[in-house]
C-alpha cells in the first residue's frame, strides 16, 4: 500500500470510529469486585477516533468500576474498528482494477498492510485471539491485493456495537456484544445462459455478529485473549 | 478458496455438490449448503451457480453468498463433490 493508501485508511478509521455509538452501561450486580452490565438501558458512550497505526496508548488501571467498564469497552471497540479498516482494501483492489499490480507492488502493499495490522494485534490481542487475528489479517490482505477479476471489496466497516453484557473484575473481563458489520462490493454479474459478463453492480451487505471476548488486564492495558463470534440467527449471509 | 478471489461461477461445481463455508478464517466449517443448479438469484438478478440453504433462508442464492455477506475478505468456501457411484 502506498502512503496515499495509508491516509485513506486513517480517514476511514476516523469516520467509522466517530460513527460508532455504543449503547451501554447500566445496572451492576452486587458481587464484590465483579461487575455485570446489562446493556441498552444506560447512557450512550462514543469512542474516540482512531488513527491508522495509532492504536490507543496503554489503558490506565481502572480507578473505579465505571472506569474499568469504560476501559474494557474501549479496548474491545478500538482494535476491532481499526483492524476492520485495515482489512478493507483501502484499496489496491479498486485502485488497481484495470491494470494488474506488479509483483513488486503486491509485495509492498502486503508488507505495509501486514506491518500495520500486526502492530495493532500485538498491542491489543494475546494468545489464541492474537493467533486468530493474525490469520484473519493474512487472509484479508491476500484477498485485498489479489482480488478476483469479477469481484472487489471497496469498503467495509462497523456501524454499531451493542454491548449485551459485560462482566468485569479487577484483572479480567468477559464481553458479549452484537456487532453490525457492513461491506461495499463491486460484483460483475453474469447475465444469462451464455454466461456473458454483465456490468459491474454494487452490493452493500450488512450482518449482525454476536461476539464473546475474554479480556485480561496486562501491564495496565486490557487485551483480548480469546474471541469468537457467530452470526446472529437470521442476520448471516 | 476465497469467495472474493474465486472465479465468479466455478465450472467444476455441479448440482448436488455441497459447499462448506468458514466465515471467520478459523478453518472451522460454520455453514453448509447445496449447489442446486444454474439459475438467476431472485434477489440480485445474478445468473450462475446458485445454492439453497435453510438458515437464514436463501433460495437460489449465488454460490459465494458475496451479495449477502459482509466479510468477503475472510470467508473461505470449500466444495465437496458427490460422486454418482457413491
Amino acid at each position: 500500500m502506498t502512503i496515499r493508501g495509508i491516509n485513506k485508511v486513517r480517514a476511514a478509521c476516523g469516520v467509522f470510529a466517530a460513527g460508532l455509538l455504543l449503547q451501554a452501561v447500566a445496572a451492576s450486580n452486587h458481587s464484590p469486585g465483579r461487575r455485570t452490565v446489562q446493556v441498552g438501558t444506560g447512557a450512550a458512550v462514543s469512542t474516540a477516533p482512531l488513527g491508522f497505526g495509532s492504536a490507543p496508548s496503554a489503558t490506565p488501571p481502572p480507578s473505579s468500576g465505571a472506569d474499568a467498564t469504560t476501559a474494557v469497552k474501549e479496548a474491545f471497540t478500538s482494535p476491532m474498528v481499526a483492524l476492520r479498516s485495515i482489512e478493507e482494501p483501502a484499496s489496491p483492489a479498486l485502485a488497481q482494477r484495470g491494470r494488474a499490480m506488479s509483483t513488486a507492488e503486491i509485495s509492498t502493499s502486503t508488507a505495509s498492510l501486514m506491518a500495520a495490522g500486526s502492530q495493532l494485534i500485538f498491542e491489543h490481542f494475546s494468545g489464541q485471539a492474537a493467533t486468530t487475528e493474525e490469520r484473519l489479517l493474512r487472509t484479508s490482505v491476500a484477498s485485498s491485493v489479489s482480488p478476483g477479476p469479477n469481484a472487489a471489496l471497496v469498503g467495509s466497516g462497523i456501524s454499531n456495537i451493542q454491548f449485551t453484557s459485560l462482566t468485569v473484575t479487577a484483572t479480567a473481563a468477559t464481553v458479549h456484544a452484537t456487532v453490525t458489520v457492513w461491506a461495499k462490493m463491486r460484483l460483475r454479474s453474469l447475465t444469462g445462459p451464455m454466461h456473458t459478463l454483465g456490468p459491474w453492480t454494487t452490493v452493500t451487505p450488512s450482518n449482525k455478529e454476536a461476539f464473546v471476548d475474554m479480556m485480561l488486564l496486562q501491564n495496565g492495558s486490557w487485551v483480548v485473549v480469546t474471541n469468537s463470534w457467530q452470526y446472529v440467527p437470521g442476520y448471516g449471509p | 478458496m476465497s469467495a472474493l478471489s474465486a472465479s465468479y461461477t466455478p465450472n467444476n461445481v455441479v448440482t448436488g455438490d455441497l459447499l462448506f463455508y468458514n466465515w471467520d478464517g478459523s478453518g472451522t466449517i460454520q455453514h453448509v449448503d447445496m449447489q442446486v443448479g444454474i439459475y438467476t438469484d431472485p434477489s440480485t438478478g445474478f445468473y450462475g451457480n446458485v445454492e439453497d440453504q435453510h438458515s437464514p433462508f436463501q433460495y437460489h442464492a449465488q454460490w459465494s453468498l458475496l451479495p449477502y455477506g459482509a466479510n468477503p475478505n475472510t470467508e473461505i468456501v470449500y466444495f465437496m463433490h458427490i460422486w454418482p457411484s457413491n
